[in-house]
C-alpha cells in the first residue's frame, strides 16, 4: 500500500549541505501502522513531511496505492492529499477563528462538499471522539486534550487511508495522551486506516505493529512487530 | 473548493478578527465617501454654472448685443443743440454714425447664421415712473426699451408675452433702482471749483483712481445726491409693479451755469417756480386741456427679470406692449389738444417729437439717452456727463440754462417736418406713428441659429465693420469648466491610486499575519489557487463592506451639505461672472442635492476592478507560503 524508496532529503546552503533523510525505504500493507521513533534532530519530521506529500523530496519516490504522491502539479498533489491522508499535528493547529465542527469540517470543503453535507458528518466525527456537545466552541473555549480530540476527528474527516501523526501528544498531559491514542488506533481499526505516528514514547510505539528507528538521517533499524491486539 | 466555502471561512475570520479588518475597511469607507461627495457636487457645480453662465437652456449664447460707442463731441455745451432752436438736433441716419439704422440692420440680417435681429431704442418719453419695487420711493423709468421675446431670453427664461388687459412683463435694471433727492444745507446757491477735473494739463498727471477719487468727492459737494437702493431680486421677480407715464415734465428746481470759479448750482425759489409754472400753464391751455394731458397714463406691469449690467441702464418691455405704450402717449396729447396749434410755435414754443415721414424723433432722444448712458438722474433738469469723457474743457463762461421759459416740451406731440428743408409741417395726428416709424438705435440685438455659429458670427460682424467684442462668456464657462473636469480626474486618479495602495498595504500585512493559517490550510490540503482565492475574497468582501458603508455615508453627507455648497456657489458665481454678464440666472438650491449616480456606479466597477487585480499580488504571496516553513516558524 505504502511504498518509500530511497527517499532523501538535502539542504543545501551555500556551499555546506545538510542532509536531514538519508536514503531510506519501506513498505506498509493497508492497515498497518508504523511508529517512527529516534532522538530529536533525526529527521522524524521529514520524513513525515516527505511521505505526506507536505516536504519535496530531494530524490526517492513515495507511492500510494500505485500513485506517486509527488507526480502532477500542485493542484494534483493536494487534492490527492486532501483525499488520502489525514494529519494531526503535535501544535493541534486548529483556526482560531471556527468552531470545533467548523475545523472538522475544513478538509470536506476542500474537498469540494457542501457545508450542510460537512457539518453532518463532522457531527459525527466529533461523537466519536466524544465531543458531540462542543461542536460550536472555538478553540479558545477548550482544553488541550479536547483540542486535540477535534485535531484527530479533523484528520479523520475525507476518510483517509492514512493518518500522519506528528507527535501528536506532545504537548498533551498523560492522561490525555492515553486517551488520544486509544480515540486514533481504535478508530483506525475500526476503518482499516494506517496510522504512521510519531512519537519518543516507547510506551506508544510499543503497541504499533513496524517501529522505524532513525538516527542523523538514516534508518537505524526497522522491526516488524506483531501486536497482540491486531 | 467551493467558492462559497472560502466565503464562508472569510465572514468567520472578519467576525473573530474585526479591529484588524478596519484596518482596510475604513480607509476604504473613507475614500469611497470623499469620492462620492465630491464627484456629486463636481458634476452640480458643472450644471449650476452652466445654467449661470449660458443663462436658460444656453439660449443667451445664441444673442449678441452689438452696441454703438457713443462719442461725446466737443464736451458740455458743444454740438449739443439747445431746445430752442428749431430744426432737427441733427441725430437723423446721415449724420456721423451716432446710432444704427436700418441700413446697419439689414447688413447684420445678411450675414450666415443670423436667425433674428432687432435695434433696440429708448421709448421718447421722458417723464415715465414706476412706482411698487420699493415701499418708500418711486424711481424713475427713463429708458424704456421694447424688445421681442426672442431676445428677451437674453435676460429673463419668464414668459415675456404682453396680451392686451395683462399686467405687462418688464425686465428691470437695478441701476435704475436710484433715489435722488436735493442737499441744499440751507444755502441757496453751491458753487463747486472744478480745477482739479478741468485743467488738460493736471488731468494728464492723474490715475484713474485718483481721478475717480476727485469726482467723487465733486459730487459729494454738489446738492444733488443719488442713492442706490438695495433690492432682492427673488423677491422681486413675479411682483406687480405699476408704470407710469406722467404728464408735462416737472419744472427744474434748481439750475447750472459756468462761472469763474466753476460749476454753479442755484436753487430756484418757491415763488419762481410758482410762476414759472403758471406761465407754462397759461401757455399750453391755449390749445390743450391742461389736466388732460397731464393725467398719468398707468400700465400694470409684472416683473420677470433684474438685470445688473455696467452697460445698460435700460428697463425691457415686449415690443407690442412698447409701441402700445407709444401709441396711447401720442394718442393722450391728440385727445387733450383743444385747437391746433400755430404752425410758427411748433418746435418753438412747443416741442414734441418730430416726424419726417420716414424717423420720429426726440430733441430729447439723445439727450435721454445721454442721461441713461451715464446713469444722470433728474427729469431734464441737468445734463451731467463726466468731465474727463469730452475731448476739451470750456473754460469760459458758458451757460447752460435748460429751463428756457418760453418753450415747453409737451408729452405726446408729434410735429410733422419736412424731410429735406427740415420746416414745420404741422401736427401730426397719427397715434401709431411710433409703430411704422423707422428706429435707430444704438444697440443691434443678434440672434444666431446655434450656438456653434456664434465664432463665425462674431467674425462676420467684425469684418462687416460693427466692432464686437465677444465677452466670450463661453470661454469663461469653458474655464471654469475644465477646472472642475480636472477636478474630476483628479479625484478620479486620487481614488484609484489610494484604494490600490490601501488594498496592497493592508492585504499584504493580514498575509503576512496569517502564515500559520496559511501553513494549515495548505498541510490539510488546500491547493496554492485556493490559497489564492481565499486572499482575493477576503479583500473583496473587505472592500465590499467599506464600499457600502462610504457610498450610504457619501451620500448623506453630499445631501446634508448641498446648503453649504448652493451658498459657496452663489458667491463664487457674484464674484467672478457676476461682475460681467448681463444677468445671471438664480439657481435652484436643489440642484446640490442631486448624486452623481452615474459615477457613483463608475466608481463601483472601478473600485471592484482594482481589488479583484490589485488583491492578486499579496494573495500570489500567500499562495506560495510552504506549510513546512509556516508551521516551523511556530
Amino acid at each position: 500500500m505504502i511504498k518509500v524508496e530511497s527517499l532523501t532529503k538535502t539542504y543545501t546552503d551555500g556551499r555546506s549541505k545538510v542532509v536531514a533523510l538519508d536514503n531510506i525505504s519501506l513498505e506498509l500493507e493497508q492497515g498497518d501502522d508504523l511508529a517512527i521513533v529516534g532522538p530529536s534532530g533525526s529527521g522524524k519530521t521529514t520524513l513525515l513531511q516527505l511521505m505526506g506529500g507536505i516536504n519535496r523530496p530531494t530524490s526517492g519516490t513515495v507511492t500510494i496505492h500505485n500513485r506517486d504522491v509527488w507526480a502532477g502539479n500542485d493542484n494534483t498533489i493536494s487534492k490527492f492529499r486532501n483525499e488520502t491522508m489525514g494529519f494531526v499535528f503535535q501544535m493541534i493547529y486548529l483556526q482560531e477563528y471556527l468552531t470545533a465542527i467548523e475545523n472538522v469540517m475544513i478538509p470536506m470543503l476542500i474537498a469540494g462538499k457542501s457545508q450542510a453535507e460537512a457539518r453532518k458528518h463532522a457531527l459525527e466525527l466529533l461523537a466519536k471522539v466524544d465531543l458531540q456537545d462542543r461542536s460550536e466552541h472555538l478553540p479558545k473555549e477548550m482544553s488541550g486534550g479536547e483540542m486535540q480530540r477535534v485535531g484527530v476527528a479533523r484528520a479523520l474527516s475525507n476518510n483517509p487511508k492514512i493518518i500522519f501523526a506528528d507527535e501528536p501528544t506532545g504537548k498533551l498531559d498523560k492522561k490525555n495522551s492515553k486517551n488520544i491514542i486509544k480515540i486514533l488506533t481504535d478508530i483506525a481499526k475500526q476503518e482499516n486506516m494506517s496510522v504512521i505516528m510519531i512519537t519518543h514514547d516507547e510506551s506508544i510505539a510499543k503497541d504499533f505493529n513496524n517501529i522505524l528507528w532513525l538516527e542523523h538521517g538514516k534508518m537505524k533499524n526497522f522491526a516488524k512487530n506483531t501486536r497482540s491486539t491486531k | 473548493m467551493k467558492i462559497s466555502s472560502l466565503f464562508f471561512i472569510n465572514i468567520k475570520k472578519l467576525k473573530n478578527q474585526m479591529k484588524k479588518a478596519l484596518f482596510l475597511i475604513i480607509p476604504i469607507t473613507l475614500i469611497v465617501m470623499l469620492a462620492t461627495i465630491i464627484t456629486s457636487h463636481t458634476a452640480n457645480f458643472q450644471k449650476a454654472a452652466s445654467e449661470a453662465i449660458l443663462g436658460t437652456a444656453q439660449e443667451q449664447n445664441t444673442i449678441l448685443k452689438i452696441e454703438k460707442t457713443i462719442e461725446f463731441p466737443g464736451g458740455m455745451g458743444g454740438s449739443q443743440s439747445s431746445p430752442t432752436s428749431s430744426g432737427n438736433s441733427g441725430s437723423s441716419s446721415n449724420s456721423q454714425s451716432r446710432s444704427f439704422s436700418e441700413y446697419d440692420l439689414n447688413i447684420i440680417n445678411a450675414i450666415e447664421h443670423v436667425k433674428a435681429t432687432q435695434m433696440t431704442s429708448s421709448l421718447p418719453i421722458s417723464n415715465a415712473t414706476i412706482d411698487g419695487i420699493f415701499d418708500d420711493t418711486t424711481i424713475s423709468a427713463n429708458s424704456i426699451v421694447g424688445i421681442d421675446a426672442e431676445m428677451a431670453s437674453l435676460y429673463t427664461d419668464q414668459d415675456f408675452t404682453y396680451s392686451e388687459g395683462e399686467a405687462i412683463p418688464v425686465i428691470l435694471n437695478a441701476s435704475t433702482f436710484t433715489k435722488t433727492y436735493e442737499e441744499w444745507n440751507g444755502q441757496e446757491e453751491i458753487t463747486i471749483d472744478m480745477s482739479a477735473m478741468g485743467q488738460p494739463g493736471s488731468r494728464g498727471d492723474m490715475t484713474q483712481e485718483e481721478m475717480d477719487t476727485t469726482r467723487e468727492n465733486l459730487e459729494n459737494q454738489m446738492p444733488i445726491k443719488t442713492q442706490a437702493l438695495d433690492y432682492n431680486e427673488s423677491e422681486l421677480i413675479g411682483k406687480e409693479i405699476e408704470l407710469s407715464i406722467n404728464g408735462l415734465d416737472d419744472l427744474a428746481t434748481y439750475t447750472i451755469s459756468m462761472s469763474s470759479e466753476g460749476m454753479v448750482f442755484t436753487k430756484v425759489s418757491e415763488d419762481q417756480l410758482a410762476t414759472s409754472e403758471q406761465t407754462r400753464q397759461d401757455s399750453i391751455s391755449q390749445y390743450w386741456d391742461y389736466d388732460k394731458l397731464n393725467e398719468a397714463i398707468t400700465y400694470k406691469l409684472v416683473v420677470v427679470g433684474v438685470i445688473e449690467s455696467q452697460q445698460d441702464s435700460s428697463t425691457y418691455i415686449p415690443t407690442e406692449a412698447a409701441n402700445q405704450i407709444m401709441t396711447d402717449y401720442i394718442q393722450r396729447e391728440i385727445d387733450a389738444r383743444t385747437t391746433d396749434v400755430p404752425i410758427d410755435e411748433l418746435n418753438a414754443v412747443y416741442n414734441g417729437l418730430s416726424y419726417d415721414g420716414y424717423e420720429l424723433e426726440s430733441d430729447q432722444t439723445e439727450q435721454i439717452m445721454r442721461n441713461a448712458q451715464f446713469g444722470a438722474q433728474g427729469n431734464g433738469a441737468m445734463m451731467m456727463g463726466r468731465p474727463d469723457e469730452s475731448s476739451q474743457t470750456s473754460g469760459n463762461a458758458t451757460s447752460i440754462e435748460f429751463t428756457d421759459t418760453e418753450s415747453y416740451n409737451i408729452p405726446g406731440l408729434v410735429i410733422e417736418v419736412d424731410a429735406d428743408t427740415g420746416d414745420v409741417i404741422g401736427q401730426y395726428s397719427d397715434a401709431t406713428v411710433y409703430k411704422s416709424s423707422a428706429k435707430s438705435s444704438q444697440t443691434i440685438l443678434v440672434k444666431i441659429d446655434s450656438i456653434s455659429n456664434r465664432d463665425d458670427v462674431v467674425s462676420a460682424i467684425n469684418d462687416a465693420g460693427y466692432s464686437y467684442q465677444d465677452f466670450n462668456n463661453l470661454e469663461m464657462f469653458g474655464s471654469i469648466d475644465q477646472t472642475l473636469q480636472t477636478i474630476t480626474i483628479s479625484i478620479s486618479i486620487a481614488f484609484i491610486v489610494l484604494s490600490m495602495g490601501v488594498i496592497i498595504i493592508t492585504m499584504s500585512k493580514f498575509v503576512s499575519e496569517s502564515k500559520k493559517e496559511i501553513g494549515i490550510f495548505r498541510a490539510i490540503g488546500m491547493t496554492k489557487s485556493g490559497i489564492r482565492t481565499l486572499f482575493v475574497s477576503q479583500a473583496a468582501i473587505y472592500t465590499m463592506i467599506g464600499y457600502l458603508i462610504g457610498a450610504v455615508l457619501g451620500i448623506v453627507l453630499a445631501i446634508s451639505i448641498s446648503g453649504l455648497i448652493y451658498n459657496w456657489f452663489n458667491s463664487a458665481i457674484s464674484n467672478t461672472v457676476g461682475q460681467g454678464f448681463e444677468v445671471v440666472n438664480t439657481i435652484e438650491s436643489s440642484i446640490f442635492m442631486n448624486i452623481s449616480w452615474s459615477s457613483l456606479g463608475i466608481y463601483t466597477l472601478i473600485l471592484a476592478a482594482i481589488t479583484i487585480l490589485v488583491s492578486l499580488i499579496p494573495a500570489n504571496q500567500a499562495s506560495k507560503i510552504s506549510p513546512v516553513e509556516a508551521l516551523l516558524s511556530e
